[in-house]
């Protein structure tokens, strides 16, 4: 699925730094922000994105720092999404890495070549405390590479909360004369493939649900222990979640993944009002909005007597140890997560990463299916952690594809269980080592 | 007359004076020997500098990396043979990728082998706009790797792609999942690059143009007909050609990696069915972090690689044919 | 009766036909023309549907979904060709692929090392071909072996390499290497010199010519058809070779063709109609290139006539 990779992808700031060639002059510490102008000396941070985050918002988010602190020029550079993270590796082994980027593994949190921000938390009274948790974290989770919080620290402060989340169509649901969901708690597995059944009109061309593989809908934990490092893929619960949604698919109730695949049109379909409900990325929500759809939003279904959870992240933008100017490159970040959040919602429309912001700005602006996206995203919290995480659940995308040909969900799952669990061994240990 | 010649007249009768003299003894023979030898040197010698200056240090820094643990970012740290020994006892994905790449080179290898002899013997000949077709040929070749890869995963959806739909139009109910399927994954790679073997074509056909019309004239006077003019004329002459692509294609299939990465990563995690050789390696380096052990990897292909390349080169010469081997009697 | 024609042609020669007959339209002759069309067409067919696909999805409009149920084969609802020219000026935000600027970059990288291999690999090349020297085999194996390293292994290490050197950030990495030869075009160039008759060398040799001079005069004239492969070919792999300026550069003015295409894949959201238009757009070139360089193909002994 590509959001996970979006998730890393997004901080990808370049810093190319003038390196070797006469770069940013070296200068001594400035003072704390607000101070005049004329007290720095010119200040050249490189900053390293990927092209797809290079958009208005970005453009804004630079443009409006300059104009706050004159003395400071961010030298935006954007690669390739796909090669991003090599890009950032190779330029940390040269000793040569950007003063801005983005986190695009946990490895260089662990190896401390990301600086932590909890200072800057502190002096600049960033108040934390309406943020999504999911993405600060507590201390006895780690939202893996979808946060910003690792082992107590924070590296990143974000800018907008992303999302998975379930759209439905609400006239749809009056037409079949079903109760709309809640915002939460979400369905039960179960109950959502019964209503996409519900929903279907093959004559009309309507599918009642679309969902992507159940590793990427369902909990984590329907699939692994709490610490991650236990596979339980054949466990009932997650047998009896694989066998519903395979079945959801083969008796046309969701299409197969290969007819559509909801992350990536997902929306387009559901603006076309092809589809009763589907699990895509929330900020989708200007698609169906600009199609006129009377659309509302609840919560991820989840399996029997698993707790509750929806993938979320944000632009994980952080600052490299290396830099020569600490201070100037946090200073962006303050701004990214501040003003940076109002330009998220004046310049793009995504929903920022405080409830509070939110608010303040009215980015709900009415509408109710924005109104109950505000309400589900609260409840979200960290995904279990495992390290090389698309690298070590490969097998259960392939299982699945077995279920939805034909194949025993047990039978299929039982054959993923060990293949799982020697990839999760192997990832621990070398997350283990260090 | 003077020395040099009678040199050329030794030279033109026999050539078993250079030889034997040439095995370094001082002789007025051996220094002609020894000045090509030197000239040959002296050709080589942009090669010679360049494996100096950009190869060697690089390549002894890799094979040192084979027995550490690095990740790139930090200091790596040696472990001797442990990587190698998890390699061969410990890695599901390691054996996985031997299976997966030996069943894509026993597809590939033949059937590009032969279906780009075919099509070169077919660009061959006298036909008004040729030029355009050879071209028309050759823009898969052009194309980024990244573009095949995108548009042959969406020609072979299995539902709605187009390949499936022809597939279907024309009564197979069940077509291959082509990507999707276990069994079909390996042959999709293997259809997807048989698309641009057009371009491999313009080596066969350089292969071709050079060989003496007086041969095929010989040949027809000798009464041999199409058949038999390819056997006896065109084959032989164009065995220095297929050598070189029989080697180049395996070494492709070894090596294979830009297709098998765009097309596995369509679903975000490499499945079993494609996990490639050098792919495995690239998601070992890059995306786990263990740049150490993807080295080892590296290394062990270049071994099993050159084991087999070095034994055709071998026996090459029972069925190569040049029209000059400076290494036979002159 | 005439006889057998003196122009070479390679491949089929024809038949002795006697002169009265020429109107006489062989029909064995007609099937075979007529089949070859065919078949012509066919593989024609084969590359070019994908290839009209490519063109549909790149004429259609921005929010239109590309990967449709029934796939169009050709365009026949779209025409947005503005699609090409914003991919060419890389106007506005979202569109920062100036593919221009990025082809003039590109071709400075290529040109150089066409020039950089057509010079060492032909000298290389000469020297395993037609030379006598102690250690031919030990070096010939040493070349081969030096084609089987992946560059996955040697990608970090060269790169660090580099960057000592102090050439991060330029394109010298890009296209110093190339002078040392490449050892694909180094074989290639030897099984082609070796199918060369050593008559001329023998000649030459008589004639009272150096080494030099043989190889200057008489081999590398005889050898355009492989160099021309060789060019093609060096200008294709630097034409699309996106991870050696992924690495090095760090300037978007630098920036490749590569590296433009490749940017235009998002994990989400990709554009692809923009993709699919920029992908068409940067094929032209090589094969522009390719089909001038068509005619450089023919030549090699052929086009020489030994007196026998």
């Amino acid at each position: 699925m590509r959001w996970q990779r979006l998730a890393s992808a997004l901080a990808v700031v370049a810093v190319i730094g003038a390196g070797c060639s006469g770069g940013s002059p070296k200068t001594t510490s400035s003072g704390p922000p607000g101070q005049t102008a004329q007290s720095h000396e010119e200040v050249t941070l490189d900053f390293w994105v990927t092209e797809e985050g290079q958009d208005e918002f970005l453009d804004a988010l630079v443009k409006g720092f300059e104009a706050k602190y004159p003395y400071i020029h961010i030298n935006l550079t954007a690669f390739p999404e796909d090669n991003y993270g090599t890009k950032i590796e190779t330029a940390i082994a040269a000793g040569n890495p950007p003063d801005l980027g983005a986190i695009a593994n946990l490895r260089w949190l662990r190896e401390g070549k990301v600086l932590p921000l909890d200072d800057l938390v502190k002096s600049d009274g960033i108040d934390l405390s309406s943020y999504n948790s999911s993405i600060i974290g507590d201390t006895t989770h780690v939202n893996g590479e979808f946060g910003c919080e690792f082992q107590g620290k924070l590296y990143c402060l974000g800018s907008y909360l992303g999302a998975v989340g379930v759209f439905y169509n609400k006239d749809m649901f009056e037409a079949h004369g079903i109760t709309p969901p809640a915002p939460y708690p979400p369905m039960s597995i179960d109950q959502f493939v019964d209503t996409a059944c519900t929903l279907t009109d093959k004559d009309k061309g309507i599918w009642g649900g679309a969902y992507g593989y159940p590793v990427t809908v369902l909990p984590w934990e329907t699939e692994f222990s709490e610490d991650g490092r236990e596979a339980i893929v054949n466990s009932p619960t997650a047998v009896h979640a694989y066998d519903v949604m395979a079945k959801g698919i083969r008796e046309g109730c969701a299409p197969s993944l290969s007819t559509m695949d909801p992350w990536e049109q997902g929306a387009d379909y559901f603006s076309q009002g092809k589809l009763g409900m589907v699990v895509t990325d929330l900020q989708s929500f200007k698609k169906i909005e600009k199609a006129g759809i009377n659309y509302g939003v609840t919560f991820p279904p989840t399996a029997d007597s698993v707790e509750p959870f929806l993938q979320t992240w944000t632009d994980t933008f952080c600052v490299f140890a290396g830099t020569e100017h600490p201070d100037e490159a946090k200073l962006f970040i303050a701004y990214q997560t501040t003003e940076g959040q109002r330009l998220r919602v004046q310049v793009t429309g995504d929903m920022p990463i405080s409830t509070a912001v939110a608010d303040k700005m009215n980015w709900a602006g009415g509408i109710p299916g924005r109104e109950e996206a505000l309400q589900v995203v609260p409840h979200a919290r960290p995904a279990v952690f495992i390290p090389n995480r698309w690298d070590t659940v490969g097998a259960v995308f392939e299982a699945f594809d077995k279920i939805v040909g034909g194949e025993s969900a047990q039978q299929a799952l039982d054959d993923a269980e060990p293949k799982v669990q020697a990839d999760l061994d192997k990832a621990w240990k070398e997350w283990d080592a260090g | 007359m003077r020395a040099g010649d009678r040199l050329c007249d030794e030279v033109r009768e026999g050539g078993s004076l250079i030889t034997v003299k040439a095995r370094g003894r001082r002789s007025g023979i051996g220094r002609l020997a020894r000045r090509e030898e030197r000239s040959a040197y002296l050709f080589l010698l942009p090669w010679l500098g360049g494996l100096l200056a950009f190869w060697i240090v690089p390549i002894l820094w890799s094979i040192a990396l084979s027995g550490s643990d690095w990740d790139i970012i930090s200091s790596p740290h040696w472990v001797g043979l442990a990587n190698f020994k998890e390699m061969l006892f410990d890695d599901r994905h390691f054996w996985l990728a031997i299976r997966v790449t030996l069943k894509y080179m026993l597809l590939s290898v033949p059937l590009y082998m032969v279906v780009g002899l075919l099509l070169s013997l077919l660009l061959n000949l006298k036909i008004r706009g040729m030029n355009v077709f050879r071209t028309i040929l050759f823009i898969p070749s052009v194309l980024s790797g990244v573009a095949v890869a995108v548009l042959w995963v969406a020609l072979l959806n299995p539902d709605v792609g187009a390949l499936n739909e022809v597939l279907r139009a024309i009564g197979i109910h069940n077509p291959p999942r082509w990507l999707a399927s276990p069994t079909w994954a390996v042959p999709s790679v293997v259809l997807i690059g048989l698309w641009g073997v057009g371009g491999g074509a313009i080596i066969w056909l350089a292969g071709l143009q050079n060989i003496g019309a007086q041969l095929y004239e010989a040949a027809l006077l000798d009464g041999a007909g199409p058949w038999e003019r390819f056997r006896y004329v065109t084959f032989p002459m164009l065995t220095p050609t297929l050598l070189f692509v029989l080697l180049t294609s395996l070494i492709d299939a070894f090596q294979v990696f830009d297709t098998a990465f765009i097309v596995s990563g369509a679903q975000g995690a490499v499945g079993d069915s494609l996990r490639f050789y050098l792919l495995n390696v690239w998601y070992e380096g890059f995306q786990n972090g263990r740049l150490g052990y993807a080295s080892a990897e590296s290394w062990v292909l270049v071994l099993a690689a050159a084991f087999v390349i070095l034994l055709i080169f071998k026996t090459s010469g029972r069925w190569v044919y040049y029209e000059y081997d400076p290494e036979r009697e002159r | 009766m005439r006889t057998v024609e003196a122009a070479p042609t390679v491949g089929a020669p024809r038949r002795v036909v006697p002169r009265h007959s020429k109107w006489r339209v062989r029909p064995r002759r007609l099937l075979f023309r007529v089949s070859m069309y065919l078949v012509l067409l066919a593989l024609s067919a084969f590359i070019l549907l994908p290839a009209g696909w490519m063109l549909n999805a790149a004429l259609k409009p921005d929010l239109e979904p590309v990967f449709t149920p029934n796939p169009q084969w050709w365009p026949t609802h779209f025409w947005h060709w503005e699609n090409f020219g914003r991919v060419l000026t890389g106007t506005g935000v979202n569109e920062p692929f100036p593919f221009l600027r990025y082809t003039i970059n590109t071709t400075v990288i290529v040109v150089g090392n066409i020039l950089g291999i057509l010079i060492s690999c032909s000298l290389v090349g000469f020297a395993f071909a037609r030379l006598r020297f102690r250690g031919s085999k030990v070096l010939f194996y040493v070349l081969i072996v030096t084609m089987l390293i992946p560059w996955q292994a040697l990608m970090v290490p060269q790169f660090l390499m580099f960057f000592k050197f102090g050439w991060y950030g330029s394109y010298l990495p890009l296209i110093v290497p190339s002078f040392g030869g490449l050892a694909f075009f180094i074989f290639l160039i030897r099984q082609y010199m070796r199918t060369i008759p050593r008559d001329l060398d023998d000649a030459a040799r008589v004639d009272g010519l150096n080494t030099w001079q043989i190889f200057w005069r008489i081999i590398l004239p005889l050898s355009t058809p492989v160099l021309t492969v060789c060019a093609v070919f060096t200008f294709l792999w630097n034409w699309n070779n996106l991870l050696g300026p992924l690495l090095y550069l760090d300037n978007q003015d630098k920036f490749t063709v590569a590296i433009g295409l490749a940017s235009l894949v998002h994990r989400s959201d990709t554009p692809w109609n923009l993709m699919m238009a920029a992908n068409l757009l940067s094929i032209v070139p090589p094969i522009v290139v390719y089909f001038f360089a068509q005619k450089k193909l023919i030549g090699g002994i052929a086009s020489v006539g030994l007196k026998g």
